[in-house]
């Protein structure tokens, strides 16, 4: 089989890189091999992290310069995406996994189905809890809703089970996840959706 | 992972190829055809799980240069075979009143990230979710622009 190609996005600062770094351990403990790309504005500056961090090989992160509109390369046109993703299976014969992390956006941002098989939306209770109420169509279309930085809750003035129950409500019941990357809690949940829905194994 | 999904690899045909469709038709007789309903919005992916008209749990996992389209053959043996059924989205039919509309509405419709299907002077918006969610941002353009909006029909 060719690799599962799965999309990351989300607004600023939600934590679509630090989602990464959470779960590129439990994907080596599961024995399945991933690359990843990013998505910035005008930098390498999420690849270069995501390098720096040493849990991939350098060469098995991509980054990709959107040069200005951050979904326009993940929808409208994902080429250089795709072109990506294409390169690194000719590199790595026998990859599982590219995650596809798109630059930071706002509540619009969707993948096109020509570039992910399967992709995530991740948000954080510190942007607010009014979110998934505002029903953008990443809160609507993805198929699975990340609510990241769950620890910070009571920090905010945010009620989380109410938060993720209207999460719930808006996306009619499909998969809402919430998580504290940093803690790696959570985290495994979306392995497991992962697994299910299409790593197959 | 509980329970192992039967495995779709590749498109093996498409049921309306003559050798296909006897093959299929005969199944058909013997109760042993499956049908996956797949929305035209998801068609374009090459990896997703779903279960068949009967309850069977499938993984479809197609190489990049093959896709999904109404009819495809996904898997065929001496007791089963398993077909996809690609069903079309509805559509809004927008057809603007001047040159000058046509410039109003594809520039809303654009920066909407709408799918569109472009028509000898009008165009088809591929609806992926509620009709009425597309008539209410259509509703703040009836100020800017003349067009005539009709309501979905099957493509």
């Amino acid at each position: 089989m060719t690799a599962a190609r799965v999309g990351i996005g989300g607004p600023v600062g939600s934590g679509k890189t630090a989602l990464i770094e959470a779960i590129l351990p439990h994907l080596a403990a599961a024995g399945i091999d991933t690359a990843v790309i990013t998505n910035d504005l005008v930098t390498d500056e999420d690849a270069e992290r995501l390098r720096r961090g040493g849990q991939l090989p350098p060469e098995r992160v991509l980054a990709v310069q959107a040069g200005a509109c951050p979904h326009t390369v993940i929808r409208e046109d994902p080429t250089l995406n795709i072109a990506a993703a294409d390169r690194l299976e000719r590199d790595f014969p026998g990859l599982d996994l590219i995650l596809i992390e798109s630059g930071g956006d706002n509540l619009a941002s969707t993948f096109s189905p020509d570039l992910v098989d399967f992709w995530m939306f991740v948000i954080d209770v510190a942007g607010g809890d009014d979110i998934p109420r505002k029903k953008g169509p990443g809160i609507l279309q993805a198929d699975l809703l990340v609510v990241n930085k769950a620890d910070l809750a009571p920090h905010v003035g945010v009620d989380l089970p109410l938060m993720l129950d209207q999460a719930q409500a808006v996306r009619g019941g499909r998969p809402v996840i919430a998580t504290v990357c940093r803690r790696d809690q959570g985290v495994a949940g979306i392995l497991d959706l992962l697994r299910r829905e299409v790593l197959f194994r | 992972m509980t329970g192992e999904p039967l495995m779709l690899l590749s498109v093996l045909g498409h049921a309306g190829d003559r050798d296909w469709h006897d093959r299929l038709h005969a199944m058909e007789h013997l109760g042993q055809v499956e049908v996956l309903a797949i929305p035209e919005a998801e068609a374009a992916r090459k990896r997703m799980r779903v279960r068949s008209d009967r309850g069977r749990d499938c993984a479809i996992a197609l190489s990049r240069d093959q896709s999904l389209s109404d009819g495809a053959v996904l898997y065929c043996d001496d007791r089963l075979a398993i077909v996809a059924r690609v069903d079309g989205a509805a559509r809004l039919r927008l057809t603007p009143a001047s040159v000058d509309d046509a410039l109003r509405l594809g520039h809303w419709c654009g920066n909407l990230h709408w799918k569109v299907v472009f028509l000898p002077g009008a165009m088809q918006v591929v609806l992926e979710g509620p009709v009425q969610r597309y008539l209410d941002r259509l509703r703040d353009l009836h100020g800017l622009a003349d067009f005539t909006v009709e309501a979905p029909h099957d493509p």
